[in-house]
């Protein structure tokens, strides 16, 4: 009976763990039908790198950064996803609130309030500092709080 | 917070779950595709949009080979190396010490002048200063200079974590006279005024071939030495005359005198003498009003002297260079009736001590609120019986233009390149957060050019209440007047409002020459155009 490698089982625990939090983290600012793609491409390149990422402390913020820059090319933005998000427990003038947030501060409010990444994760992510991610988080915040016309919520 | 976060997370929730998850197996039996090449400007035109679209960290878009890297699928398997990829060392740190940034370039670059520009046969990388008070008046030098096509486009971004805007031609190709690439180029706030060639510069330009101009933007360092964080403790000195040797970027009145200050360091000269409630710098002249409503003076390096100007209230607009000479710009007003009270505006000539009479401007209960010198004429704010609006005369007193609508007494204005700009602050989301409704008009013509409403974000420290008023913005409390706070600077481009001058150690900066919209070195001489 032949056994698969280990190196593939390996990587397939590496999957279950980091997909999930890469899928969320790209859900925030690339159109739906191609969030997909950028996460196989980043996991393709973590395949093709397992070594290194594997080991990495935080491999999911390397491998957003990845599908980033691969998704980038084909020109994609920050878009507001049309359909169920105007249900009634999500606010909806969000999605256009969080379209409306320059790029930096959308993608650290994203990372850190929605997807629950440290300051720290989301900064490796953009390729910022943590104290860098803290300030936009909170200048996101205040636009989106003013943009839903939320007066204060503590 | 809590809730906000809370709609975060949904969303995410619901995001993330409306997306197929994919497997390792996917990944791993992806075939390998071929890869096809992009012409330049396609890989160029992907720079490009991806700059507009966030900030500077980008993947190069070659390969080790220089391969240009065709679009992936998700049955391809990426193999070609990005910025992410650590992989082998293939850049070399160089430093443009002069401009103070220090980038990441490819390590078979080398200097073609040395500091400044460096390149190879694939690419190149050029760092200079560039004119302008700010960066919208950066980006007009640019565009204006050619090379963009007939349609250039300006996006908002960062680099090195300031305020930046990205230039965007047209056209396919633009030329290089550093090789046959297609380049693009930014231009950068700089962290404070830097001294090159004898001149002080407050916007740094970066132009290279596109395919690696994201990278090397990436990489930006700004150099310690021009971080504020670094600078020396600023030295306050009180002095009795002027060092013409000394280059000043800013004249603010004080009630001990006039500050003069050197904004990259901080350093404050105090010409001591009365107190001051307003004071310009222009082409060396210094150029001010006692506090209140006293007398004007002008003078090039002990405390002004006194200028004739007649019987009257007086009061000091603005000062510039009108003709090729350094200019001031006031209001008489004469009279104690409805019947003989009078308001006449004078432009007068600092060196020469001429006053021309530019004619009536008010009476009773109507007058100039503001007026400034712009790009061959005089923009004024003016009110009557409660009501504001702007209008513009020619040097001769003609009046040009005037709108058609009238605002109410919140209304500001200011003067920004050939254009005036009225703004109409106020609050959005009750309160929530401040806009100014903005209005821009063309200076000779009076035509409506813009008018869009803008939201500001403060940064942390300012409060809104503190805004200092006069010739920065105005900001509506009741109780703004001349002595309310710091002085900030908003930026309609950026959305911020920072401190323009720090904390002030002493005295009160009654007033300052800065204009919105800009980073304007606040007093700097504006050439104006006879």
């Amino acid at each position: 009976m032949q056994t698969r490698p280990t190196h593939i089982d390996r990587f397939e625990d590496f999957v279950r763990e980091v997909e999930p939090q890469l899928r969320r983290a790209l859900a925030g600012h690339i159109v739906e039908g191609q969030v997909a793609d950028a996460v196989a491409e980043a996991l393709g390149y973590a395949w093709e790198h397992r070594d290194r990422v594997m080991e990495m402390e935080r491999p999911a913020g390397f491998l957003y950064r990845v599908a980033q820059s691969r998704s980038r090319r084909r020109r994609q933005g920050w878009l507001p996803w049309e359909g169920e998000e105007s249900m009634p427990d999500v606010e909806p003038g969000l999605p256009a609130a969080l379209a409306d947030l320059p790029a930096g501060q959308a993608r650290a409010v994203w990372l850190v309030s929605a997807c629950g990444w440290t300051q720290v994760e989301a900064g490796e992510a953009l390729g910022v500092s943590a104290s860098t991610i803290s300030t936009q988080v909170n200048r996101a915040l205040i636009r989106l709080r003013t943009h839903l016309g939320v007066m204060t919520d503590g | 917070m809590g809730d906000l976060d809370d709609q975060l997370r949904r969303l995410a929730d619901r995001r993330a779950a409306r997306t197929p998850a994919t497997t390792s197996a996917g990944v791993t039996a992806a075939p390998t595709g071929p890869r096809g090449r992009l012409p330049v400007w396609i890989a160029a035109a992907a720079v490009l949009a991806a700059l507009a679209g966030s900030a500077v960290w980008l993947a190069d878009q070659n390969d080790e080979n220089g391969t240009d890297v065709a679009a992936t699928s998700t049955t391809t398997v990426p193999s070609v190396s990005t910025t992410t990829d650590p992989g082998p060392a293939a850049t070399m740190s160089v430093s443009a010490d002069d401009y103070g940034v220090r980038l990441e370039i490819p390590a078979t670059w080398s200097a073609i002048e040395p500091g400044r520009t460096w390149g190879g046969d694939d690419g190149f990388v050029a760092v200079d200063v560039t004119p302008g008070a700010g960066l919208a008046e950066a980006v007009e030098g640019v565009v204006a200079s050619g090379g963009f096509g007939d349609t250039a486009t300006v996006a908002v971004t960062t680099v090195g974590g300031r305020p930046a805007r990205l230039i965007a031609g047209n056209e396919a190709t633009v030329g290089s006279e550093l090789g046959d690439f297609v380049a693009g180029g930014v231009v950068v706030e700089l962290p404070g005024p830097i001294m090159v060639r004898d001149e002080s510069w407050t916007v740094l330009a970066i132009s290279g071939d596109l395919v690696h101009l994201a990278t090397v933007l990436d990489s930006l360092e700004w150099i310690d030495s021009t971080t504020p964080a670094d600078r020396p403790d600023p030295v306050r000195a009180e002095i009795d005359a002027v060092d013409p040797t000394v280059a000043y970027d800013l004249a603010v009145g004080t009630d001990v005198g006039i500050e003069l200050r050197r904004t990259f360091t901080d350093d404050v000269d105090v010409l001591v003498g009365p107190a001051t409630e307003l004071a310009f710098l222009v082409d060396g002249w210094l150029i001010s009003q006692d506090e209140p409503q006293g007398p004007v003076r002008a003078g090039r390096t002990t405390f002004p002297d006194e200028l004739d100007l007649g019987e009257g209230e007086i009061r000091l607009l603005d000062a510039a260079i009108v003709d090729g000479a350094a200019s001031a710009l006031v209001t008489r007003r004469t009279g104690t009736t409805p019947e003989d009270t009078t308001e006449r505006l004078l432009l007068v000539g600092v060196e020469d001590r001429s006053v021309t009479d530019l004619g009536v401007v008010g009476g009773w209960e109507s007058g100039l609120d503001d007026g400034r010198f712009a790009d061959g004429a005089i923009a004024l704010r003016k009110s009557a019986e409660g009501f504001t609006w702007i209008a513009a005369l020619d040097y001769s007193g003609t009046e040009l233009w005037a709108t058609p609508e009238t605002f109410d007494a919140t209304l500001r204005m200011t003067v920004l390149s050939d254009t005036v700009l009225a703004l109409n602050p106020g609050w959005a989301a009750d309160g929530a957060a401040p806009i100014f409704a903005t209005r821009r008009f063309e200076l000779r013509s009076g035509e409506l050019m813009e008018n869009v409403s803008t939201r500001l974000t403060p940064v942390d420290g300012v409060a809104l209440d503190e805004v200092f008023c006069r010739r920065l913005v105005m900001w509506p409390a009741p109780s703004c007047g001349q002595s309310s706070g710091p002085p900030v600077q908003i930026d309609f481009y950026t959305r911020t409002i920072a401190p323009l001058l720090g904390p002030v150690s002493a005295g009160t900066p009654t007033a300052v020459d800065a204009t919105v919209s800009t980073t304007f070195p606040p007093s700097a001489p504006r050439e104006v155009p006879g």
